[in-house]
């Protein structure tokens, strides 16, 4: 079988399909492919057979040639061999022309604009979507004229294909089975981009995509979304994955989720929840949202203030994988009154039998749970802090807000895409 | 237990339906204009036509609605998935235009409004320019925008006025139920406007939209429909009092309604010398609320149909067709109000007549989807609602043929 170089799905359809004496016996209508490999082979074509007055599958070893324009069958018209296409059967023009994909290389969604196949060795596959300027201007017939205009200059309409092998699927399309297999999953992109992908695309696509995610990955892309997002989410998921990315989370960014969700739906999931991470968020959702109290985890590392160098290490190793960050230690005596704050740094270089009180710092910036979240920033960003804790009245330590918790106050927001305000 | 924030995002949800909202906005400057000229030059007449508006607005909404939970998809990617490119770039240019005279007009109302208040359109329309502008595009638009809805509350005084104006009641309900038509250009023009303002092609995407932004699934779907039809019935029951205030005051008056000012006189029975004002102030809202909303969706519907970069979280250089359009639709709507003779209230009308013109084109792609099995499974049309939309469709269309041969043979009234 012979087929010109490359060709883009579109300049076929509706061309005609001629048999062996060049008399036509039917048009192209859409092109019938075999899934599982990275670059799909197209199977056969989808033929309008004027004879029959329907559309039949016409199998590339029928096939002679597959020109720019029309298509040679390699048999006389009454002996070509059709077959009845098949529910189950995958179509590109159907399927996936029009339709939205993930650019994996480039964290993005696009539509598909059109198609390209390429020869393979002996297969035609199907090798790239377009899904720019060009592609548009061919399906409207209008690419002959804009590069005849555009080569007066010698200029033309330029390409923007993605190879195939960088494309996925959105995973709630019409079709059955999978028509890509990219060299690199969503999954496997950064939660930062995922997110980016998640509100681009519409509802039941994110929570597709998400539920196919790992826990940790999940947790991780949620943060990254806008508030009203993350609430459609966690309502669409099912409970347990829900409750399994809720776990991974650190808890002040659980209550933050929970407290945009309905006080039904919250309650139900906090008693689901693991006991110490619901009591906790629980403590954390009587803040109000846009105070320290409201930012503050309550994930931190405290230490006894009689505690040497050695033992202190030796606790840290237990707490750490709780801890939301590692960098400060809070000194504390009679109970949790907040005493003194260490550095992981000045930790590390002093001597093991050193005690914990010679070598902190004594003066610890501190504020309180009603402070309002600029204010909060602003005391972050003035002295360089990467966590600041939040004490009671009685100096008893509730929390610590982390730099990263008023980060957006202090950049603007760029990870948090926000989709639509608007239609 | 009760958290303090769970209770303010549930009187946000309370209040800011999908279906409420875009019924708030669609009494804009361009239905105020056709609603006060259609009581004040036919009194009560026309009423009949807005009863059946409102029954093919419920139905087409419901439509509209339904096909976003289903589908998950807003309307231009249904349109894009299902009829390819070329029949895209056919109805985004008709949204388009569509889109554009809205626009157009609710520049115009806020020039209209602010002209009463004593300040030059020539000053007010290019500073709420810049103001759209930024506030849409800086990502503070959502706290005003609370202000805006709110202000359009306004409008429930229209219903005080038409009581307190003390029409005859009983002329009032043989209107409503007793068709009267006019073979007249005014007569037909308004019918079309009046069509035109109720039922628009932009609300069609942006309710849609907004559906599938809220994520409703089909099992809650019920209480979205009663959204949307709470939605329209308020939307048809202020245009009704509007007519009917402005059929009490202003037609025994023969008053036309030539300036905006005039069309406040209708709130004069409710709020006497301050009538002028809350007029100005309910107008400059939903014109406002307008003007914010029509560019920005346009923009988002035709970038998503095409496959384009858009959201106003990109950067300029990442979504320049987005913001190219976005700032041409702003430009254009508030330059053609400053162009020397605009006749702002003519204007308002114009440009719904463009929208009923326009709409049944729309309205048979919406056909079309909500009635493909393969996309909406069970949730295909019943007949009733393909009897109303198609019969809406049909009365537009041959309304717009009405007209072309009024204007061919020169009945220009």
């Amino acid at each position: 079988m012979v087929l010109f170089s490359e060709l883009f799905i579109s300049e076929l359809k509706g061309d005609p399909v001629l048999d062996r004496l060049q008399e036509p016996v039917g048009r192209v209508e859409d092109y019938v492919i075999a899934v599982g490999e990275v670059f799909p082979k197209v199977t056969g074509l989808l033929v309008y057979v004027y004879d029959k007055g329907e559309k039949l599958v016409l199998l590339m070893g029928e096939i002679d040639l597959i020109g720019k324009q029309f298509v040679v069958s390699k048999s006389v018209k009454d002996r070509i061999v059709y077959t009845k296409p098949k529910p189950e059967e995958l179509f590109l023009w159907r399927d996936l022309m029009d339709k939205q994909i993930v650019d994996t290389e480039g964290a993005r969604v696009i539509r598909v604009n059109d198609l390209k196949l390429g020869k393979i060795e002996q297969d035609v596959r199907l090798i790239a979507a377009d899904v720019g300027f060009r592609g548009l201007l061919r399906r409207m017939g209008l690419l002959g004229f804009f590069d005849l205009m555009l080569g007066v200059f010698g200029k033309r309409v330029p390409d923007t294909l993605i190879g195939w092998d960088h494309v996925e699927q959105l995973k709630t399309g019409k079709a059955k089975g999978m028509i890509t297999v990219p060299t690199k999953h969503v999954s496997e992109m950064h939660p930062a981009d995922i997110a980016n992908i998640i509100s681009q695309v519409h509802s039941e696509e994110r929570t597709a995509i998400f539920a196919s995610l790992s826990d940790k990955t999940a947790a991780e892309a949620l943060h990254e979304l806008e508030p009203k997002i993350q609430a459609l989410l966690l309502l669409t998921l099912d409970t347990k994955k829900a409750l399994g990315v809720l776990e991974k989370m650190p808890v002040d960014e659980v209550a933050d989720v929970l407290g945009d969700l309905s006080a039904d739906k919250a309650e139900e999931l906090l008693r689901l929840m693991k006991p110490k991470k619901s009591a906790h968020a629980r403590k954390l959702l009587k803040h109000p949202e846009e105070t320290a109290g409201g930012l503050m985890t309550t994930e931190f590392i405290t230490i006894p203030y009689d505690f040497t160098v050695q033992r202190t290490i030796e606790k840290m190793r237990e707490l750490a994988p709780d801890a939301e960050t590692v960098y400060y230690i809070f000194v504390v005596r009679d109970g949790e009154k907040l005493s003194g704050v260490l550095s992981l740094r000045s930790l590390i270089i002093a001597a093991p039998e050193t005690p914990i009180s010679s070598i902190m710092v004594k003066d610890v910036i501190t504020i309180d749970p009603d402070m309002d979240q600029r204010k909060v920033a602003e005391v972050i960003s003035k002295y360089n802090l990467l966590a600041v804790p939040v004490v009671d009245r009685e100096n008893r330590m509730l929390g610590i807000v982390t730099v990263d918790d008023v980060v957006d106050f202090i950049l603007p927001p760029i990870s948090r895409r926000i989709r639509h305000m608007l239609g | 237990m009760r958290f303090p924030r769970f209770k303010r995002f549930w009187i946000f949800l309370a209040i800011l339906g999908p279906g409420v909202i875009s019924a708030i906005a669609g009494n804009d400057a361009g239905g105020t204009a056709t609603y006060s000229v259609a009581g004040a030059r036919f009194g009560f007449e026309m009423l009949w036509i807005l009863l059946l508006v409102g029954v093919a607005l419920v139905v087409i909404q419901e439509m509209c609605a339904r096909m976003g939970v289903v589908t998950g998809k807003g309307l231009s990617d249904l349109i894009r998935e299902e009829f390819g490119v070329r029949w895209t770039l056919f109805a985004m240019l008709i949204l388009l235009v569509a889109n554009v005279a809205v626009t157009i007009s609710e520049f115009a109302g806020i020039a209209a409004s602010l002209e009463i208040l004593g300040i030059t359109r020539y000053l007010s329309v290019p500073v709420m320019m810049l103001i759209i502008w930024f506030l849409m595009t800086h990502g503070t638009y959502r706290g005003v925008e609370r202000i805006f809805i709110a202000m359009c509350l306004i409008y429930f005084s229209y219903i005080f006025s038409g009581f307190m104006a003390r029409p005859e009641w009983g002329s009032v309900f043989r209107h409503t139920f007793v068709p009267t038509f006019e073979l007249d250009m005014g007569f037909v023009l308004l019918a079309i406007a009046m069509i035109g303002t109720t039922i628009t092609p932009w609300m069609q995407f942006y309710l849609q939209s907004s559906v599938v932004e809220k994520g409703i699934k089909i099992k809650q779907y019920r209480y979205q429909k009663w959204d949307v039809i709470l939605g329209s019935v308020v939307a048809v029951v202020i245009a009704f009092f509007i007519i009917i205030a402005c059929a009490a005051v202003l037609h025994p008056r023969g008053i036309v309604v030539h300036e905006a000012k005039e069309a406040a006189m209708a709130l004069r029975p409710f709020a006497g010398g301050y009538a002028a004002a809350l007029f100005a102030l309910g107008l400059f809202a939903s014109s406002t609320l307008g003007a914010s909303i029509l560019p920005l969706s346009s923009s988002y519907a035709i970038c998503e149909a095409f496959g384009w970069e858009n959201g106003i979280s990109k950067k300029f250089r990442e979504a320049p067709i987005f913001y190219g359009l976005y700032t041409a639709l702003i430009l254009v709507g508030g330059g053609v109000v400053l162009l020397p003779n605009i006749h702002l209230i003519n204007i308002m009308l114009f440009s719904q007549t463009t929208n009923g013109i326009l709409f049944p084109f729309i309205l048979i792609f919406m056909l079309l989807l909500v009635n493909n099995k393969r996309l909406m499974g069970e949730h295909t049309n019943s007949r009733f609602n393909n009897l109303v939309a198609w019969a809406t469709a049909w009365v537009l269309i041959i309304l717009t043929i009405l007209l072309l041969i009024a204007s061919f043979s020169g009945q220009i009234a």
